[in-house]
C-alpha cells in the first residue's frame, strides 16, 4: 500500500501542471465551500468543460482534492454564522456557532480543521486498503431494503435532533418528510400537492430551505435582538483547541471515522447522513448529553470527523463499480467518459497509476487542510470583527444569490425568505429546524428505496425484516427511538413524582 | 394517584390545532391524487397518508405531555441546538413589535419583487431598507454600506462566476439590468 501511495505521489509532484491543480482545487474548494450559495458543485460545474483539455488522471484528481476540501470549507461559514456550506455541514453549526457566540470561534474551527484533516486521512487510507473488498461487500449487500432500513436510522436520528421535546423533534422530522412529497412521486410521475403550480411539480429544492431555514432564521433571530435592544456582538477569539481537549476526544473521533466511512460507502446517502448520524451517537454515548447544542467542542468534532471520512468512502464505489454516491461523483464519472474511460474494475488494471494518483491527491489534501485550515483561522475569524448589521446585509444577499442559482428561479428566493420566517417562529416554539432539514433530504430517498424494496420482495414484510441488515439496521432505529421515549418518559415520571 | 392535568395557554392550544388541521388539509388533499399505480400496490398517496397518521399521533402525544405539565423534561437530544436562543427578553412594545414584523416581510417583499423589477436595481434600495429596520441610522453608512456589499457581490458573481439573476420582466428594469450586465462583462 506504502509503495503504491508513495508512486502516486511521485507522480503527482513531479508535474508542475498537477501540482498547479492540486494547489487550485485545493484552495478552490475551501473557499468555494465557505461561500453560502456557491459551494464545491459550482466549482465543479464551472470546471467541467476544461476538464477535457487535461489528462485524465490530474482531472480526476482536481475533482477528487476538490470533493476533500469543498466538505471541509463549508464547516467555516457553518461556525461563524450558522450557515451551513453544504447539507453536511449542518449538524456542525449546532455546536459551532453558539461556540462562536461565546467567543470560541478559533477553538471551533481548529476543532474542524482537525477533524476534518484527520477524518479525511483515515478515510483516504482505508480507502486504499479496502476498496476492493469494500465495494463489492457495500454493493452486494445493500439493496432498497437495505438503503430503506438505513433512512429509518437516519430519521429516528433526526428526530431526536434539536428540538425541545420528542414529540417536537418527530412533528419537524415529519413536516420535512410532508414537504419531500410535493412534486412528482417517486413511483409512477404521479402530481402530488401541486395545486395547479408549475414550480411545485418539481418539488420544493432543499438548499433554499436549508439557507432559509439556517441562514435568513439566523439573521432575523439577531435582527429581533436589535430591534428590542438585547444584542450583543459575539466576542472575538483566534485560541485553538489545546491538544488534552483533542486527546480527550479520541473515542468520538474514532466513532466518527467508522460512521463516516460506512455511510460515505453507500451510494446516495453519503456525508449528510453520517454527519447526523455521528452527532447523534456523539450525544448518546456522552455523560454530558444536556451540552450538546450549547457550544460543546464534541459536536463540532463528530461532525466534522465523520462528513469528511466519508469522502474517500465515496470514492470506493465509484471506482470499483462506477457507481456515483452523489453530485460531484456523477461528474466524476462525466470526466472519465471525456476522456474515453469507464470507471469500475477495469480502472485497477487498465490505469492503476490514475488510480494511485487519486488516492495520493487525496491523502495530501486531507494534509493540506491541516495546514492551510490553521491559517485560516487566524483569518477568517476576523470576520466577526464586522458589525452584525452590515454582516446581515451580506448574508441575505449571498443567501439570496445561492437560492437562485440553483435552479435559475426567483420563486426559490422566495420560498428561502418564507422558511426564514417560519423557522423563526419554529425555532420560538422549540422545533427543530435540522430536523425539517433532514426529513426533506432523506423524504423522497425513503419513499424510493421502500416502493423498490415491497416490488422486489412482493410486498411481504418478513422477508423484509428478515435481512439481516434490515434487520440490524431497523433494530437500530427502534432502539433509538426507544430510548428517547425512555428518556422523556422518566423525563416525566420524575417530574411528576417531583411535583406529588 | 392520577397525575393533575394542567391548564394549557392559548399559543399551546393553537400549536396542537395547527398540526391536526395542517394533517386533516393535507389527508384531504391526498384524495386529489390517490388512485392506483399499477406496479405498486400502495399507490402514491400510500407514503403521505403514513406521515399524516404519524403528525396526528405525534400532535396527540405533544397534547398529553403538555397536559402532564411536563414539557421541559421530556427534551431531545441536544435541545438547546438551534431553538433556545431565541427566547429574546428586552423591550416588546408595539413600536418594537411593527419594526420586527418589517424586518420579516421587507424580505419576502424584495423576493416577490425580483421577478418584476430585478436583482441589479432592486436589492441595493432593499440592503438599505433592512439595515435602517435593523437599527442603522447614520445617514452616510446607510448609502455606503448597501452600495458597497452590492457592487462587491455583484461582480464577484456576474462577472467572476458567471451566475445568471434575475433582470426583471417589466421593460424599463429589464433594459437597466442588461445594461448592467454588458458594463460589468
Amino acid at each position: 500500500m506504502l509503495e503504491q501511495l508513495v508512486g502516486g505521489a511521485l507522480t503527482l509532484f513531479s508535474d508542475p501542471l498537477s501540482i498547479g491543480i492540486f494547489f487550485a482545487a485545493l484552495i478552490g474548494g475551501m473557499l468555494f465551500g465557505a461561500i453560502p450559495g456557491v459551494n464545491m458543485l459550482t466549482l465543479g460545474a464551472i470546471f467541467l468543460p476544461f476538464s477535457g483539455i487535461l489528462s485524465a488522471s490530474d482531472a480526476i484528481m482536481f475533482y477528487s482534492v476538490l470533493y476533500c476540501s469543498g466538505t471541509y470549507g463549508g464547516a467555516v461559514t457553518a461556525i461563524l454564522f450558522n450557515i451551513p456550506g453544504s447539507p453536511e455541514n449542518a449538524p456542525t453549526a449546532f455546536d459551532g456557532y453558539p461556540m462562536t457566540q461565546k467567543g470560541q470561534a478559533g477553538k471551533a474551527i481548529g476543532a474542524a480543521v482537525l477533524c476534518s484533516s484527520l477524518g479525511g486521512t483515515c478515510s483516504v487510507l482505508l480507502m486504499i486498503a479496502f476498496t476492493p473488498l469494500l465495494a463489492d461487500w457495500a454493493i452486494r449487500a445493500f439493496g432498497p431494503p437495505e438503503i430503506f432500513a438505513l433512512v429509518f436510522l437516519g430519521i429516528s436520528v433526526a428526530s431526536s435532533v434539536g428540538a425541545r421535546t420528542l414529540w417536537k423533534g418527530w412533528l419537524s422530522v415529519l413536516l420535512g418528510l410532508m414537504v419531500a412529497t410535493v412534486g412528482l412521486d417517486p413511483v409512477a410521475g404521479m402530481e402530488r400537492y401541486e395545486f395547479g403550480f408549475v414550480y411545485l411539480l418539481a418539488g420544493i429544492h432543499f438548499i433554499p430551505l436549508i439557507l432559509g431555514f439556517f441562514a435568513v432564521s439566523e439573521v432575523f433571530v439577531q435582527a429581533e435582538k436589535r430591534v428590542v435592544g438585547v444584542f450583543q456582538m459575539p466576542a472575538f477569539s483566534t485560541k485553538l483547541p489545546s491538544l488534552l481537549e483533542f486527546w480527550q476526544l479520541k473515542i468520538a473521533v474514532l466513532r466518527s471515522v467508522i460512521l463516516g466511512f460506512f455511510a460515505g460507502i453507500l451510494p446516495g446517502i453519503g456525508a449528510t447522513l453520517a454527519a447526523f448520524l455521528s452527532y447523534n451517537e456523539a450525544v448518546r454515548w456522552s455523560k454530558t448529553p444536556e451540552k450538546f447544542g450549547t457550544g460543546y467542542l464534541e459536536g463540532v468534532v463528530a461532525s466534522e470527523t465523520a462528513n469528511n471520512a466519508a469522502t474517500g468512502a465515496a470514492m470506493i464505489p465509484l471506482l470499483s463499480l462506477g457507481l456515483p454516491g452523489g453530485a460531484l461523483t456523477a461528474m466524476m464519472i462525466g470526466v472519465f467518459q471525456m476522456h474515453d474511460m469507464e470507471p469500475g474494475p477495469l480502472v485497477f488494471t487498465n490505469s492503476s497509476e490514475l488510480v494511485y494518483v487519486v488516492f495520493a491527491a487525496m491523502f495530501f489534501a486531507n494534509i493540506a487542510i491541516f495546514v492551510l485550515g490553521y491559517l485560516e483561522v487566524k483569518t477568517v475569524t476576523q470576520l466577526l470583527r464586522i458589525p452584525f448589521q452590515f454582516l446581515a446585509l451580506a448574508i441575505l444577499l449571498l443567501s439570496t444569490v445561492g437560492a437562485y442559482a440553483v435552479r435559475g428561479l426567483a420563486t426559490d428566493v422566495l420560498v428561502m425568505f418564507t422558511a426564514g420566517v417560519i423557522a423563526f417562529f419554529l425555532r420560538r416554539s422549540g422545533y427543530s429546524v435540522a430536523g425539517i432539514i433532514l426529513g426533506v433530504i432523506l423524504g423522497r430517498l425513503g419513499e424510493q428505496n421502500f416502493a423498490q424494496a415491497m416490488q422486489i420482495l412482493s410486498y411481504d414484510l418478513g422477508a423484509f425484516i428478515s435481512r439481516p441488515i434490515v434487520a440490524l439496521l431497523i433494530g437500530a432505529g427502534v432502539l433509538t427511538i426507544g430510548t428517547n421515549i425512555y428518556r422523556a418518559l422518566r423525563g416525566t415520571r420524575r417530574g411528576l413524582g417531583a411535583k406529588d | 394517584m392520577a397525575p393533575a392535568m394542567k391548564r394549557l395557554t392559548t399559543r399551546q392550544w393553537l400549536e396542537v390545532a395547527f398540526w391536526l388541521v395542517f394533517a386533516g388539509l393535507a389527508y384531504i388533499f391526498s384524495f386529489g391524487f390517490s388512485r392506483d399505480i399499477e406496479m405498486y400496490k400502495f399507490g402514491a398517496a400510500g407514503w403521505p397518508r403514513v406521515l399524516i397518521f404519524l403528525i396526528v399521533a405525534a400532535a396527540i402525544g405533544q397534547l398529553t405531555q403538555l397536559l402532564l405539565g411536563r414539557e421541559a423534561d421530556a427534551r431531545g437530544v441536544a435541545a438547546n441546538a438551534q431553538s433556545s436562543t431565541t427566547d429574546v427578553a428586552g423591550r416588546h412594545d408595539r413600536a418594537s413589535i411593527t419594526r420586527m414584523g418589517l424586518t420579516l416581510a421587507l424580505p419576502i417583499v424584495y423576493a416577490g419583487l425580483l421577478n418584476y423589477t430585478g436583482y441589479y436595481f432592486t436589492t441595493p434600495f432593499f440592503l438599505a431598507g433592512y439595515l435602517y429596520l435593523i437599527g442603522e441610522r447614520r445617514v452616510k453608512w446607510l448609502v455606503i454600506v448597501p452600495i458597497v456589499i452590492w457592487v462587491v457581490l455583484t461582480i464577484l458573481f456576474t462577472r467572476f462566476l458567471y451566475v445568471g439573476l434575475p433582470v426583471g420582466y417589466w421593460p424599463g428594469f429589464y433594459d437597466f439590468s442588461n445594461w448592467l450586465i454588458v458594463l460589468i462583462r
